[in-house]
């Protein structure tokens, strides 16, 4: 059987359906662009703020807060002990006169207040943990470091982190449920324009069974025809959130520079925007051949 | 030494064996019919309109089901037949309906080329075997480019007949050929399914009325409310 041969006719037939009924290949379109506008508009800003995101997540932190009976040994060997623990990198002193310093300092005074007394800070031993790491490990570092004797308290401060992380994925995840809800509403609603354009056609389908043309053959077409309509609507929707983002990309700017932050919006890459016209090819083909299947009777 | 086979040694291309045809409401269409088509047979299926005859020739199409009894086409029963195995099938068949079934969104050559394609073949030797029936039927290189609704009646005929044709069918099965044409039109079609038969294909043509003069070697099966008398 010449492949071939069927393939250049499905493809045939396809534009012959498009030529003939152009008006509503073109509403097709400009509707299935514009639902898949939104949440690709969505995805690209999610995806072009991850480099900022990146460059303001910290390197965790453990803060050891030794008690004030510990003699200056005891801090060191307390800081050796705290660098070979598995998973951390290093290991800085803060030395409490010198963190006495900069407190008087920032506060504006001159000198200590009598009132103060001696120092009451402690001193603080910050080890930096290697990447990645997960919440659990550093809770149970925590635990740990604060069994010790000369510790005070142990604190990590990555509570704030751990809620950004979780509001991050949280969007990503929104934004995905979201995309796939407008996909499968856009799939939805081309099943039903094929299986109706289709019926129209049951003159055409009825002889093609008679001459013993296969399922398969009859589909065809409508498969090229929708995937045509989807990989359209998405060379379309990736022109919307090209405009979008020149529209916005200014304001944005602006905006955050006022933040003493930069911003841009770049545009989609290219290996991205070839992964939309493979999925919209590959689910508009599943989609017409799903929509055409469902207009012809199994004899 | 063994005598050379001829087609009447061979097995009926199309078996009948007590087949009935109900419909909604319980309308008989067919009634226990019993026959055989032979292959290179010309057989003429005769009765008033509404008889049972477009019944016939859509079982043999697997187009529908014998709601009793067993239709069996070049050995397979059609009932059974799977799915995926119809095509094939069909495509061993020319099938000239009343309403001829032409595409008028197409130009005559594709009309008569497509049957070629769906069985596969290539762009360019479905085109030439197109080309070939058409000739065949006796229409010009002139007509293939037109739309069939350019055509006359007598012509449309001959396309759809040439449809029929171009996939070298083993049986033709064709439903009031001669309705919409003069009695010229009709001699010179049944003079060409006649022809269809000496070249060794099989040819059930259904017909309400006279159909003048009948082919020589024809066989003639009258049919009259779903009941075949001869």
């Amino acid at each position: 059987m010449s492949m071939f041969a069927a393939q250049r006719y499905a493809l045939g037939r396809a534009t012959a359906m498009v030529r003939d009924r152009p008006l509503p290949f073109v509403l097709g379109v400009v509707l299935t662009a514009s639902a898949l506008a939104l949440p690709l508009a969505l995805a690209s800003i999610v995806w072009s703020a991850r480099p900022a995101l990146m460059k303001v997540q910290p390197a965790p932190e453990l803060s050891v807060f030794v008690s004030p009976r510990a003699a200056a040994r005891d801090v060191e060997a307390l800081k050796g002990r705290l660098g070979v623990l598995p998973g951390v990198t290093s290991v800085v002193l803060r030395p409490k006169d010198e963190a006495f310093a900069e407190l008087i300092k920032k506060s504006g005074f001159r000198a200590p207040p009598a009132e103060l007394g001696a120092n009451p800070l402690p001193d603080v031993l910050i080890a930096q943990l290697a990447l990645p790491i997960a919440p659990e490990a550093i809770d149970g570092m925590s635990a740990t470091v604060k069994t010790w004797p000369l510790v005070d308290a142990v604190r990590s401060d990555l509570d704030w982190y751990r809620k950004a992380r979780a509001l991050g994925r949280l969007t990503v995840t929104a934004v995905a449920v979201f995309g796939g809800l407008v996909a499968l509403l856009v799939a939805l609603i081309l099943v039903g324009t094929v299986r109706l354009h289709a019926g129209t056609r049951a003159d055409e389908v009825a002889v093609l069974k008679l001459v013993g043309a296969t399922r398969r053959f009859i589909v065809r077409p409508y498969a090229y025809s929708a995937a045509l309509t989807l990989l359209s609507a998405s060379a379309l929707a990736i022109g919307m959130v090209y405009l979008a983002h020149a529209a916005l990309r200014a304001p944005i700017a602006s905006l955050t520079a006022l933040y003493g932050a930069r911003f841009s919006l770049p545009d989609p890459e290219p290996a991205h925007l070839l992964a939309v016209f493979a999925g919209a090819l590959a689910v508009g083909w599943l989609v017409g051949v799903v929509g055409a299947r469902a207009a012809i009777s199994a004899r | 030494m063994n005598s050379p086979t001829t087609p009447n040694d061979l097995p009926p291309l199309v078996t009948f064996d007590r087949v009935t045809k109900r419909y909604a409401g319980d309308r008989v269409a067919l009634a226990d019919a019993s026959f055989a088509l032979n292959r290179s047979e010309f057989v003429l299926l005769t009765g008033p309109s509404g008889a049972g005859k477009s019944t016939v020739l859509r079982l043999i199409c697997g187009l529908e089901l014998p709601s009793g009894g067993q239709v069996t086409v070049a050995g397979e029963d059609i009932a059974r037949i799977r799915r995926r195995a119809l095509p094939h099938l069909r495509r061993s068949l020319g099938v000239v309906l009343q309403n001829l079934m032409l595409l008028n969104d197409r130009s005559v050559l594709d009309n008569v080329a497509l049957p070629a394609l769906a069985a596969g073949l290539s762009h360019g030797i479905a085109q030439e075997r197109a080309r070939a029936a058409l000739a065949r039927v006796g229409l010009d290189a002139d007509a293939e480019r037109v739309l069939p609704t350019a055509l006359s009646g007598g012509e449309q005929q001959r396309v759809a007949l040439a449809r029929a044709i171009v996939n070298r069918p083993a049986l033709v099965l064709a439903d009031e050929p001669t309705a919409h044409v003069d009695d010229q039109g009709a001699a010179q079609l049944l003079q060409l399914l006649e022809q269809f038969a000496i070249a060794g294909v099989t040819v059930l043509m259904a017909t309400h009325g006279e159909t003048a003069p009948l082919p020589s070697r024809s066989r003639v099966l009258h049919i009259d409310e779903g009941r075949v008398l001869s």
